[in-house]
């Protein structure tokens, strides 16, 4: 059985829902820091760790705390070269 | 009743208490609350603010919504134009729990937090606390290692309140930072909390405020309760 390899999109939601314990159907692109209970500080730092582990990336800490919302999330990734055009829905 | 000239006063708050109150809650809210928020706010974060005007009110002698809250420079909410004497307010809530702490001396920090098995952790630690309080964290067993994780967690954030140094400051290594004086209070079990100051912390008045009937603008109590073991940090 062919393997296929995850979109981005799908990683980062993969990286909310692991590091949040958010539901997958939760994650907009409005989604935003500090606007549910689960996105507090701690959950951010947690977010950030999963992020980079899942994309083999080390955020800066400008971006670490510019990161408000998911849609900055990949705005953020996409300077580090992760591309988010292929996205599908 | 409370005047905090020299001391910190914490109201420790079941949110749940509160809850079926939200409606009234909500009339003391400033039309000033959150404007400058862009994104969407929750009723619990509302429901603390309602409580913490009603609590600077009854310091200032004024009505919740003529509490004037303001951000200073560096976004730490601040009492402004207090009647009665300068006050510094900070909030910290988390799942039913809400601290509001007010002090009339000093710059104050509050955070409390809940203990729950995250993802991470570790990979967190070692980002944002020092190496000293890392190598503490992996001799405890995970259970004490968790609480200790957030204990540690507390004290960061509060200090970054004090001097509303926000993010940037947690995660910094360096987390006792020399000016600030910190005091645990001991919550319910699963939860811990932190006080943090610019000046000595000579005193820490607790207190409780429950509602007493739908009217909850002029009807609730204010009681003083014990927190048993709340104690100062040693300063390292």
């Amino acid at each position: 059985m062919k393997k296929t390899e995850k979109s981005s999109e799908q990683k980062l939601s993969d990286c909310f829902v692991d590091s949040l314990g958010l539901e997958a159907g939760s994650i907009t692109d409005s989604l935003g820091y500090n606007t549910i209970p689960q996105w507090d500080s701690i959950g951010h730092m947690a977010l950030i760790a999963e992020m980079e582990k899942v994309f083999d990336v080390t955020l800066d800490t400008d971006d670490i705390i510019s990161m408000s919302t998911v849609k900055k999330a990949k705005e953020i990734l996409g300077k580090y070269g992760v591309s988010f055009n292929a996205a599908k829905k | 009743m409370i005047a905090p000239h020299y001391g910190i006063d914490v109201f420790c708050i079941p949110l749940s208490d509160w809850l079926p109150y939200g409606n009234a809650l909500t009339s003391c809210l400033s039309p000033t609350d959150f404007s400058d928020s862009k994104q969407s706010v929750s009723d619990q974060r509302k429901f603390v603010r309602a409580l913490l005007r009603m609590i600077v009110g009854v310091y200032t002698h004024q009505e919740p919504e003529e509490v004037c809250l303001e951000k200073d420079a560096s976004g730490k909410l601040t009492v402004a134009a207090s009647p009665i004497m300068p006050l510094q307010v900070t909030v910290s809530h988390t799942d039913d729990r809400a601290l509001i702490a007010v002090s009339g001396y000093a710059r104050i920090g509050v955070d409390i937090e809940r203990v729950v098995s995250r993802r991470n952790m570790g990979e967190v630690a070692k980002r944002v606390f020092s190496d000293a309080q890392n190598e503490l964290l992996t001799s405890y067993h995970p259970a004490k290692r968790r609480r200790q994780f957030y204990t540690f967690w507390c004290r960061k954030e509060a200090n970054a309140k004090v001097f509303g140094s926000g993010f940037m400051s947690m995660l910094q290594k360096e987390t006792t930072d020399s000016k600030t004086h910190y005091f645990e209070i001991v919550q319910p079990p699963g939860y811990v909390a932190c006080v943090a100051s610019d000046h000595a912390i000579h005193k820490v008045d607790m207190y409780a405020i429950k509602p007493l009937n739908n009217d909850v603008r002029m009807m609730y109590d204010i009681e003083r309760i014990e927190c048993e073991g709340s104690h100062a940090y040693e300063k390292n």
